[in-house]
């Protein structure tokens, strides 16, 4: 019985399950469930040209956020995983099914932490502030990606890759996390089963994440399990109607504002605090945070 | 707030987070190395087994590396083994690549160079590693190591990249 979970899993299949999970569900649930959304917004008469926008502009930060990444993957980033894992990591893990589950569960606990540190810091906020400035929420908005979104995850997986687990099952298993979450940006299901929404981040968990309404601020940061939330104090339940968007709105569809406001608005925060510590409190306190607050 | 969550204090949180990780690394760690123990320990029966069966590893006055050996690949870029062949030549012992069978079972010929033995004490010794990765060759410095328990260790480090093989003889003779 151990066996079955110990055993020596090949790489070649690994690989190919991961692939169906992460690469192809964009064509098997991510479009699909897109389409019907656009429908379900022509039915109920709210398919107007400036969701249409708002769409596009999500789509082409997407395909810059993902130039941004390979660029990034290319120069240093693998290489970085890779030298750590050969210079600063605990004996390496076999691949199996409790090394496999065990590092989705880790890559999971990282998301939440990355996740939360991003709405908690200024500079994490100047770049994820753009997945949240939509007024929408459909799987579109999923793939609205800051300039630096692909960084900060660094600080919390190269520490899963020291703890002896593959880099590339450990980069496979942030992409599982991100595409579970993804496929939670929809308005089209209300509430899950109650077993269902205690353990798991679902569509109502995650509409809370993305609104503007005081008591949903910072709060259920989790990629797949809620419980992470349940567990740090940072869960609410969806029970008020929820506003989407930020609290200070960019009312623009404008792929260039879209994706650059939130660098735009921290260094314009930057030039107008005085003195250098100050200056360094704002990339590293609460984005509200200012220096005669 | 309805529904809000009692508040662990956030050193608290970190000792939980603390506590999960390790909880977890501990539990794949214990799963891996009961398994790789168990993995070794097969590819050096083996390894014996070639030896004692046959009795004709090594004959007397070769070279202990000479000849073929196995080695089996689960990577991300590659699954499936190669077959190695030593050889004793004037400037030393050198390693060609001999066969490549894929996980489909499909099989490959080739003679490529791809181990120079410089320096060897009778049981480890360093050498040129070279290896082909996305159509292009490179080289690197390595270890080799005769293992007590049967098989040859080779480990090799390149741009971060770790391989770390344990090489099993095959019996002269063996597909």
């Amino acid at each position: 019985m151990i066996d079955a979970f110990t055993g020596a899993l090949p790489w070649d299949a690994v690989l190919g399950w991961f692939r169906v999970l992460n690469d192809l569900s964009l064509v098997y649930v991510i479009v699909p469930f897109f389409v019907v959304e656009l429908i379900r917004y022509a039915f109920l008469k709210r398919l107007d040209l400036d969701l249409i926008g708002d769409s596009v502009a999500n789509v082409i930060t997407f395909v810059s956020f993902v130039a941004i990444e390979y660029a990034l993957g290319i120069l240093f980033v693998t290489k970085l995983y890779f030298w750590v894992y050969a210079e600063f990591s605990l004996a390496h893990l076999s691949l199996n099914w409790v090394t496999i589950a065990t590092c989705v569960l880790l890559a999971d606990l990282a998301y939440y932490w990355d996740h939360r540190l991003m709405h908690r810091i200024g500079i994490g906020w100047a770049t994820h502030t753009v997945h949240h400035s939509s007024p929408h929420f459909n799987m579109s908005v999923a793939y609205r990606f800051g300039p630096l979104d692909a960084v900060f995850p660094l600080l919390f997986s190269l520490p899963i890759v020291m703890l002896g687990y593959h880099p590339i099952l450990v980069l496979l298993s942030e992409v599982f996390v991100q595409q579970f979450q993804a496929i939670l940006h929809t308005e089209a299901i209300r509430k899950l089963p109650r077993p269902v929404e205690f353990l798991f981040n679902t569509p109502s968990h995650h509409r809370v994440h993305h609104g503007s309404n005081r008591q949903y601020w910072d709060r259920n940061y989790a990629g797949v399990l809620i419980i992470w939330d349940r567990l740090f104090g940072t869960f609410e339940p969806e029970i008020e109607e929820v506003r989407y968007g930020i609290d200070h709105p960019i009312h623009s569809n404008n792929p260039v504002v879209v994706f650059g406001h939130g660098i735009q608005r921290l260094a314009s925060k930057l030039l107008a605090t005085r003195g250098l510590r100050n200056k360094l409190r704002v990339l590293v306190k609460p984005p509200g945070w200012a220096a005669d607050s | 707030m309805p529904g809000s969550t009692p508040k662990l204090r956030f050193p608290a949180q970190l000792a939980v987070t603390a506590t999960i990780v390790l909880g977890l690394a501990g539990a794949a760690q214990l799963a891996s190395s009961s398994h790789d123990a168990e993995t070794f320990d097969q590819a050096a029966a083996q390894t014996r087994l070639a030896f004692d069966a046959a009795g004709r590893g090594v004959s007397a006055g070769d070279h202990v590396l000479k000849g073929r050996w196995r080695v089996r690949y689960d990577e991300p870029w590659f699954t499936g083994s190669v077959v190695y062949d030593l050889r004793e030549e004037d400037d030393g012992i050198k390693g060609y690549l001999v066969e490549i069978v894929d996980a489909d079972g499909r099989s490959f010929s080739d003679d490529s160079l791809i181990l120079e033995v410089r320096t060897w004490d009778g049981t480890r010794g360093e050498g040129l590693y070279s290896m082909e990765y996305g159509g292009e060759r490179y080289e690197t410095e390595c270890d080799i190591e005769l293992q007590p328990a049967g098989g040859l260790r080779v480990r090799y480090s390149y741009y971060g990249y770790l391989g770390d093989e344990l090489w099993t003889r095959l019996e002269a003779g063996a597909p």
